[in-house]
């Protein structure tokens, strides 16, 4: 069997549908693979239902921490940057690996929109901030990472989730409460592409794209595609998909922010740096900052919360 | 330093050792570029230590675009060079910052946590990244190991075009 490390222009499909392995996958694809210069690869991945945000943005902002947890809905922060996404098995991940050089998102979004365009009969377009609208509906959002020698651009693509879900897993109770640098999403109206042509299912996307891709690529050797199952390379992928389940990476890796509080009128402000309440201004409510300083936000928050609902309901 | 300063400055040294060049109270040293984009200039803050300061070129923060956030080192962290020593994120890209040489890190420009838009304004004034000591060796081998503003300038205009964001 061929390396899975060889270079070229390529097509990967995941078989895992958990979000840790895939981004732990893809990241090891990315740090590992004898890039080629003027060569693509191309992942194709999708997850169960969780939410997933940028590199330094801020969970508690984002999204609704509990509600996710009632539903088990897993939480992932990923390497690339920009904004939050809600992934189930109705949306498509697409990653676009080259070396640095040959880095460009435009000529990805291109390629997409111009293939499902012309496929399934629709008008997706590309916009300025590098997502892909159709009409004034967002189906794709983007985000890249940059390192030395590679690069990867990755995006995805609303196919037939289950937008219910994902309107009430982005919406977060906290946004008043947190002043911060965290780098903030841009929220917008969402659509999938089935709603437009119902005949669109993940399966006929995936057929497509592989088959396209090779054409983009000018690439004679069309069956250079594999699925791969994650877990035969459990090894090489597990120090990376422990980071991204760490509580480390996903909590304390958040951008230094303030949550303000109101208790019996008086307003409180806790100081959150790495994870960690390192200060708290406001009326000295002694028992409470005791309890308080010092710890992982995260995991005090649920205190954080009663001590909020208990002054209004006095 | 302003254009025309930074002119004037270049005109003078022309005629003169390139090594120091008094102006008023401080001490400019010439920058240093990495491939990489970076830029280093020796600092004499105190003159015990061989201290640079390190940021991004001009050329580099115009192919990041808007910088929204900038992630900087631990104060008394070593890097080796191609180390990564900071990560920036612009317009949904993370991209890493990598030392142009051996150093440890002795500051980090604060006001880049409140305004990291100082990068894209200001690459090489107030929009620099770290400070950093270097051991007396590193010091001197800076100007074979990077290039100097005029090989940076042709290194720019043999490169190929940066990629769209």
């Amino acid at each position: 069997m061929q390396s899975i490390l060889r270079g070229g222009n390529r097509v990967l499909i995941s078989r895992s549908m958990n979000v840790y392995t895939n981004l732990a996958l893809e990241r090891y694809l990315a740090e590992n693979i004898k890039h080629q210069p003027k060569t693509r690869l191309l992942l194709l991945w999708r997850n169960k239902p969780c939410v997933v945000i940028g590199r330094y943005q801020n969970p508690f902002i984002e999204c609704d921490i509990k509600y996710l947890g009632e539903k088990q809905i897993d939480l992932a922060r990923r390497y690339s940057g920009g904004g939050t996404c809600y992934h189930d098995l109705g949306n498509l991940n697409i990653t676009v690996l080259t070396t640095r050089e040959d880095y460009n998102r435009k000529k990805n979004l291109q390629w997409i929109t111009s293939t499902v365009n012309k496929a399934f009969n629709l008008t997706l377009y590309v916009t300025e901030r590098d997502d892909i609208f159709l009409d004034a509906y967002k189906v794709t959002g983007s985000a890249s990472r940059l390192e030395r020698l590679y690069a990867y651009h990755h995006f995805t693509l609303l196919i037939n989730a289950d937008l219910n879900e994902l309107r009430r897993s982005l919406k977060s109770n906290d946004r008043r409460h947190i002043t911060s640098k965290a780098t903030s999403s841009v929220p917008s109206s969402v659509l999938n592409l089935s709603d437009r042509n119902n005949s669109i299912t993940y399966e006929k996307t995936i057929e497509l794209l592989i088959k396209k891709f090779f054409e983009w690529n000018n690439e004679k050797n069309t069956s250079n595609y594999d699925y791969i199952d994650p877990l035969l390379y459990y090894e090489q992928i597990k120090n990376f998909e422990n980071e991204l389940k760490s509580e480390k990476f996903l909590h304390q890796a958040t951008p230094p922010f303030v949550y303000t509080i109101e208790y019996k009128k008086q307003k409180i402000e806790m100081f959150v740096t790495n994870g960690i309440i390192t200060s708290i201004k406001g009326d000295d409510i002694i028992i409470e900052k005791q309890n308080l300083l010092g710890k992982l936000f995260h995991v005090v928050y649920d205190n954080i919360k009663k001590i909020n609902t208990n002054s209004l309901s006095k | 330093m302003s254009t025309l300063s930074s002119f004037l400055f270049r005109r003078t040294i022309q005629y003169v050792p390139r090594r120091q060049i008094h102006l008023t109270k401080c001490i400019y040293h010439e920058r240093y570029f990495s491939k990489k984009h970076e830029w280093v200039q020796l600092i004499d803050s105190n003159k015990k230590t061989n201290e640079i300061r390190i940021g991004i070129s001009d050329y580099a923060q115009r192919a990041l675009g808007d910088v929204v956030y900038c992630e900087l080192p631990s104060i008394g962290t070593k890097f080796k060079r191609e180390d990564t020593f900071a990560t920036l994120e612009s317009v949904k890209a993370v991209s890493d910052c990598y030392m142009p040489i051996d150093g440890e890190i002795t500051v980090v420009n604060e006001k880049l946590q409140n305004e990291a838009d100082l990068i894209n304004k200001s690459p090489y004034d107030n929009g620099w990244l770290v400070q950093a000591v270097i051991d007396e060796q590193v010091k001197k081998d800076m100007s074979t190991t990077l290039m100097n503003e005029n090989q940076y300038n042709k290194f720019l205009e043999t490169t190929k075009e940066a990629a769209d964001h």
